[in-house]
């Protein structure tokens, strides 16, 4: 079930991309990791890059740009927000 | 002046006291043992490697010394010690030679940060270079020995130096390390190959470590341009497969594979990924020799298509 919580990238986060057809990578140059990232995932940190946002958003904005469809993209996204907290690239908006 | 022009006997001297002075690619070395073993590899493979003149400044002194205590006694000991610290275990006085090239890339791999370093063999023909990374038992060092004797110049059988500046790979040409059955295989693949002597019951196995041609160390200066990225993996029996691979992911395993890839930070982000843009990706699986040979001169083929 998705929350009205805004997630945001972790402020200290200094991201660089590459990418080679539907294939990403970023470097996070504060803490040195490198991730590979698929096309969605990409998608979903760029967008984060932009401003904060809560899932309801961004699964629309998935549904809206990528065409993944809406039931797909709200379990996906809490999925992926997931991950990137794991890796310490996202956190929730606490503001 | 190469070492070959000095006599055994003022080799072992300069062993023993000094130090001998050796320019291996863009680093100079400064060696001292009393250690036979050490001589003699280096008299063996090294003859055709410049000598250092006395004035010049040295990057590495690396010092393979025998054990002080106890064991000296009943079990002799080497000991690599870099600025009078010992930085490896001991190990038994025969595995001297292969302890001296190991600690030789300990020093590059741990100070030569002016350079992306990759823990990978590299060959090159016609400037462009095959980096290519794998994990030890995959048949790195047995391919690269193989195809640098069918038209391929060395650059590295272990250290890939990559440039900061424009990303192109620096050779480091020293002697490949073969061990195990790659001895022969090599031995029967290259009929007159210069061996040192061989090592066995070292943590790898037995060691044997191959003459790099005289021809390659003329263009050790020489820089080649990252152009394949090659996986191998040795498969018995297994037909040769070269089979594309991801960019991304290439990228991520030569990161894995890099000595500072972390320490460079952005910068060894933004080199590695220009290696991956100039560069095609694949896996390799092979078992024969002679079939890797041509399905590595068909990439240079292709590339000229």
């Amino acid at each position: 079930m998705l929350t009205r919580v805004k997630y945001q990238l972790r402020p200290a986060v200094r991201m660089h991309w590459a990418s080679w057809n539907d294939e990403y990578v970023v470097f996070d140059e504060t803490s040195g990791q490198t991730h590979q990232l698929d096309a969605v995932r990409a998608f979903v940190l760029d967008f984060l890059g932009e401003s904060p946002s809560d899932l309801f958003n961004i699964a629309a904005e998935l549904t809206k740009s990528l065409a993944i469809s809406s039931s797909y993209a709200s379990e996906l996204i809490a999925l992926i927000i997931q991950e990137f907290q794991t890796i310490g690239l996202v956190e929730a908006d606490n503001s | 002046m190469i070492l070959g022009q000095q006599s055994p006997d003022a080799v072992r001297l300069k062993l023993k006291s000094n130090g001998l002075r050796l320019q291996i690619g863009p680093f100079s070395f400064r060696l001292i043992s009393s250690i036979e073993a050490v001589a003699d590899g280096l008299l063996t493979l090294y003859h055709d490697y410049p000598l250092v003149p006395e004035e010049e400044f040295i990057d590495y002194t690396v010092t393979i010394s025998r054990g002080s205590g106890l064991h000296r006694w009943t079990r002799r000991q080497a000991i690599f010690e870099f600025d009078g610290n010992a930085i490896f275990v001991p190990l038994p006085e025969s595995h001297a030679f292969p302890l001296l090239e190991w600690s030789m890339n300990w020093c590059v791999s741990m100070h030569a940060h002016h350079y992306l370093i990759l823990h990978s063999a590299v060959i090159e023909r016609e400037g462009c270079a095959v980096i290519m990374p794998a994990p030890p038992g995959s048949g790195k060092s047995t391919l690269c020995a193989g195809l640098v004797h069918r038209g391929w110049r060395l650059l590295s059988d272990e250290l890939a130096l990559i440039s900061l500046t424009d990303s192109s790979i620096t050779p480091f040409g020293r002697p490949i390390s073969l061990k195990n059955q790659s001895i022969d295989i090599i031995r029967d693949f290259v009929p007159g190959a210069v061996f040192s002597r061989v090592v066995h019951d070292t943590s790898k196995g037995s060691i044997g470590l191959l003459k790099v041609p005289k021809e390659h160390l003329g263009r050790i200066r020489e820089t080649a341009k990252p152009r394949w990225i090659v996986f191998p993996k040795y498969v018995a029996g297994s037909p040769p497969q070269l089979t594309p691979r991801s960019k991304a992911n290439s990228m991520l395993e030569l990161g894995r594979n890099s000595f500072n890839y972390m320490v460079l930070g952005r910068t060894g982000f933004e080199v590695l990924t220009q290696v991956i843009d100039a560069s095609e990706c694949y896996d390799f699986q092979y078992s024969q020799l002679d079939d890797a040979t041509a399905a590595f001169d068909n990439l240079v083929l292709r590339r000229s298509m």
